[in-house]
């Protein structure tokens, strides 16, 4: 009798199983067992595992091969099969292969996106412990953020708390545009000038090209340049030492670094040493802000301790605070905002850094449209797959009978959709190359297929192959896999009710799913529409804007007025301190019978309100009939009227707490005009004069000619004689406001690309079911038709199924479609009402693209011969 | 048709001498003992199931055995197709030795 300790351990037995091929596995573990019982009988149990586990390493590997090698021919047969199934339905090929691919395309591309919006900042080597300090005041019962913070706040943190390392203090004022900035006879103006502290190449990671980073920042008069700078005004030569002009004040060249990679999320070309704003020469830019607890005007960074938590730390602030800002503010906070965060959650700081913050929501959105068209293309694949299953009976009939299990099937069934993907993967890679241009110029942003996020592209592609392949590919092939041989090779295979009900499943989800996209595009394009067209409560058209950066400007004002007005085009020509769209700033003012706060101000002239168009309500304009208006007039808008309760708002008193109390009273009241985009509410301003010839940053000029381009070069002209060697800049007010919807404008424009495949592939989709279910009902068309049908009828008939289908998913869409539009809408001040009509147009659009798709397999159909008909199979 | 490779002449060969006895436990041992080192059992299934789906040796299932643990012993026999191609690469061995000088080494 065989003793129980002769049969092969457990383990050994299990592994051998699993590695020897399915053909041999029974002979060859039946020689294992004969040996191993024959050894332990002679030599004992011991030798016999000994021997058996020698023998099983020296046989895997032969085992192994033997397995993949006939597995490779069976793998070979499953891609000839499956090539030639590409190739007999081209139809469905086409229609699957380009579905995929224009979906993995557009995967591709917001990947690539989404990879950029997520890298930003991520170069720095100790980006993990740095914070910004984020102010946040409590403004008319709303939490304010503001990036900016006084200068003394960052040095006298790092003085009494221990956890902080370094503190960087970068100074970058929103209200200067741009810089003059000269080197021997070469004078430009450059915006991106930044002053900070020397810890900034310390902290940050910009490595240096030329210079050394210990001291290059750390003197007075000292300045780093980019890369490009350098090229630009010193051409070849060496760079360090060279004295360059900065607002007029002499600096001195001390490094170079590499240009600023295009995800950080401040870029600057021109560091120059913070200690740099002690020179006179800077008096006029930052007065006293250096050591004024009261101005809030410098970005501040903190490198905080490995292991330090930020919230722990805030929480230390609030005795500091109390300390330092014991007046006229009292709720006020500081937040610590990590340096990864900054530039996906800083969108409604006010007085931000970087002009180009995006915000996390539209990762969300592009991530959302991603997913959907992936569905979309998938259910594609699946609905096709499914549907050609009458077509594939006979094949797995076959095999099953030749002795192929179901997990063969399953696998081969698998393995056709992987294939199919990765040939969809080949094409997707190379449109996405193409489109990638064509999105540049309409996005106007500058992605780029580069060695960096290589990576991330083909670990999504791989990633989406496999999971599309499986996911797409499981339920096919499960489902082909049931087939009974008898049945599907009787021929009288139909498919089952309940998978007819799954595949008009997946079709309303697709449609669903595209009306949601169609519904969210409209709505963002109708409230740009509505931004770029809504009565702001001034002209915008017409307006030329001249910023103003140079001292001659200012002084030789009334002089180059006079000569523009000349020009009978030219109609008005007005100066202020800041115009709509550009920063305004805030002052201290104290309105009769209420308290001190900072608000919203603008300096203006007598012209500037006329020129404007700005429309007034109440009183009188700044009059040069009145020669004390420049001291002690003040004209507000609508919502101050209403924040300080004034029922008649002029005559009231107003004081300004500037560099000495301005006391004076209201002499007109304007109407609400938006001075900021649509996004914020109109806010309390106060318009008031400044003295003559003082500081102003822009002219405004009302023109009204055909012929704009003979009067800029005439402008130009005047520009030139008065003011050699100032470049001249201006800008259109109404090209300037729209730049304020950048964010949106790219949103809508890509938006709807995206929609506009996604409707294409899920079309395509429904034109392949809709050719396969005509195909299987062409004998009850010929019955119909030998009965008396019209070939109208039969349109109908085939078409009524899918139109139904989509009304369905119309059903679905508009709750989800209102909900997610209305909550973007909320991010608009002013926004359009969600009217009907956009959904109602959307249902119409998918049911018109439905019945197109549809249409033209029906109509193929109703034409047919009822004799063919009848006898087709 | 395909020259066989050494491994598959090799274990043709043996299931030809075993005459009707050959499975998998026999011809390991006959093809070990031939050529003076021990195979693997992997190494000898692998020409063993390639000769088999070329067709050149078909497969009889004995009765199942208890010290094969309930696994029926299969015997391998040689088809004609098998034999030709045993034929085939003899006379490529013969013709290639034709005239070949003695390898014999020189005693010393």
């Amino acid at each position: 009798m065989l003793q129980k300790n002769q049969a092969l351990p457990k383990f050994s037995a299990w592994l051998l199983e699993h590695v020897i091929n399915r053909e041999v596995r029974d002979s060859a573990l039946g020689d294992f067992e004969e040996t191993y019982a024959g050894i332990s009988e002679q030599l004992g149990i011991h030798p016999a595992k000994i021997w058996l586990w020698k023998q099983i390493l020296k046989s895997l590997p032969s085992f192994l091969a033997d397995s993949f090698y006939w597995g490779g021919i069976m793998l070979k047969n499953y891609f000839k099969t499956a090539i030639r199934n590409l190739k007999r339905q081209k139809i469905y090929s086409f229609i699957n292969i380009t579905g995929l691919s224009v979906g993995l395309a557009c995967c591709i591309l917001i990947t690539l996106y989404i990879h950029f919006e997520l890298s930003y900042d991520d170069f720095h080597e100790k980006g993990e412990n740095i914070y910004r300090i984020i102010e946040i005041e409590m403004e008319s019962g709303k939490q304010q953020y503001s990036a900016v913070v006084p200068a003394p706040l960052a040095p006298t943190l790092s003085e009494e708390f221990p956890e902080i390392v370094s503190v960087v203090r970068i100074f970058h004022p929103s209200w200067i545009e741009k810089w003059k900035l000269s080197y021997e006879n070469k004078t430009f103006f450059e915006g991106d000038v930044f002053f900070a502290d020397p810890a900034i190449l310390d902290v940050f990671t910009f490595p240096l090209v030329q210079g050394h980073q210990e001291n290059a920042l750390v003197d007075p008069y000292s300045a780093i340049i980019t890369r490009e700078m350098a090229l630009k005004y010193f051409g070849h030569s060496n760079p360090l030492g060279k004295s360059l002009s900065i607002h007029g004040v002499q600096t001195k060249i001390t490094g170079v670094i590499q240009d600023v990679p295009p995800n950080s999320h401040f870029r600057f070309k021109f560091l120059v040493s913070l200690d740099t704003l002690e020179s006179p020469g800077f008096k006029n830019v930052v007065y006293d802000m250096l050591n004024n607890w009261r101005s809030h005007n410098f970005y501040s960074y903190l490198l905080l301790r490995e292991g330090i938590s930020s919230a722990e730390l805030e929480k230390k602030f609030v005795p500091f605070l109390e300390r330092h800002f014991n007046t006229e503010i009292t709720d006020f906070d500081l937040y610590l905002q990590p340096l990864k965060k900054v530039h996906l959650y800083s969108n409604n700081f006010s007085y931000d850094i970087s002009t180009s913050n995006s915000d996390i929501t539209y990762v969300y959105i592009f991530s959302a449209i991603a997913f959907f068209i992936l569905i979309i293309a998938c259910i594609n694949y699946m609905n096709l797959t499914t549907a050609r299953a009458a077509n594939k009976a006979k094949e797995v009939g076959t095999r099953k009978i030749v002795g192929a299990t179901r997990i063969q099937l399953i696998q081969q069934f698998l393995g056709e959709s992987v294939i199919l993907l990765f040939i969809a993967l080949v094409i997707s890679f190379l449109l996405a190359s193409l489109m990638l241009p064509v999105l540049n110029t309409l996005a106007g942003s500058d992605f780029a297929i580069n060695s960096e996020n290589l990576l991330a592209i083909l670990g999504f592609l791989l990633a989406a192959s496999l999971i599309l392949g499986f996911a797409a590919g499981f339920y096919p092939a499960l489902f082909l896999s049931t087939f009974q041989p008898l049945h599907s090779l009787s021929g009288k295979f139909y498919p089952r009710v309940r998978r007819v009900h799954f595949r008009k499943t997946l079709v309303v989800i697709q449609f669903a799913l595209s009306i949601l996209l169609i519904i969210g595009t409209l709505a963002s394009k109708n409230q740009l529409k509505y931004c770029m067209s809504r009565n702001l409560g001034f002209d915008k058209e017409n307006v030329i804007g001249i910023p103003v950066r140079d001292v001659r400007t200012i002084l030789e004002y009334d002089s180059v007025k006079d000569n523009l007005l000349q020009y009978p085009e030219i109609m008005s020509v007005g100066r202020s301190s800041s115009l709509p769209g550009k920063t305004i700033g805030r002052r201290g003012f104290l309105p009769e019978g209420h308290e001190w706060a900072p608000r919203y101000s603008m300096f203006v002239d007598h012209d500037f309100i006329p020129t404007m168009g700005i429309e007034i309500k109440e009183g009188r304009n700044f009059s040069r009939d009145f020669g004390t208006d420049v001291e002690d007039a003040y004209i507000i808008n609508e919502a101050a009227a209403e924040e300080f309760g004034w029922d008649s708002a002029v005559g009231k008193r107003l004081i300004w707490k500037g560099d000495q109390n301005m006391k004076g009273q209201v002499i007109g009241l304007v109407k609400n005009f938006h001075f900021k985009s649509l996004h914020q509410k109109v806010e309390p301003v106060i318009l008031h004069m400044l003295p003559e010839n003082s500081g102003f940053s822009y002219m405004t000029i009302k023109i009204r000619t055909k012929n704009i381009f003979y009067l800029m070069e005439e402008m130009g002209n005047i520009w030139e004689r008065f003011f050699p060697g100032i470049p001249f800049e201006f800008f259109f007010l109404d090209e300037h406001l729209n730049r304020l919807y950048a964010a949106e404008m790219r949103l809508g424009k890509v938006s709807e690309i995206f929609t506009l495949l996604s409707i294409l592939i899920a079309s395509l989709g429904v034109f392949g079911l809709a050719s396969y279910i005509t195909e299987q009902r062409t004998k009850e068309i010929g019955i119909r038709k030998v009965l008396g049908a019209t070939s109208m009828s039969i349109v109908i008939l085939l078409s009524k199924e899918f139109t139904k289908l989509v009304i369905l998913a119309n059903l679905i869409a508009w709750p989800a479609a209102y909900y997610l539009t209305y909550r973007w809408l909320q991010n608009f001040a002013y926004r359009i009402e969600l009217s009907i009509g956009i959904f109602l147009f959307a249902s119409f659009l998918a049911v018109i693209i439905s019945l197109i798709s549809v249409g033209y397999q029906s109509v193929k159909a109703s034409f047919i011969d009822p004799a063919c008909a009848l006898r087709y199979e | 048709m395909k020259l066989l490779s050494r491994s598959e002449e090799i274990v043709l060969l043996s299931i030809w001498k075993l005459q009707g006895t050959a499975y998998g436990v026999t011809i390991r041992k006959h093809v070990s003992k031939v050529t003076g080192k021990q195979w693997s059992i992997g190494a000898i299934y692998a020409p063993l199931h390639r000769v088999e789906k070329k067709g050149l040796v078909k497969t009889i299932k004995g009765d199942p055995r208890p010290e094969r643990g309930g696994r029926s012993k299969i015997y391998y026999e040689i088809t004609s197709k098998g034999k030709k191609a045993l034929l085939k690469i003899k006379k490529v061995h013969d013709s290639m030795w034709v005239g070949i000088p003695s390898l014999e080494f020189d005693r010393e």
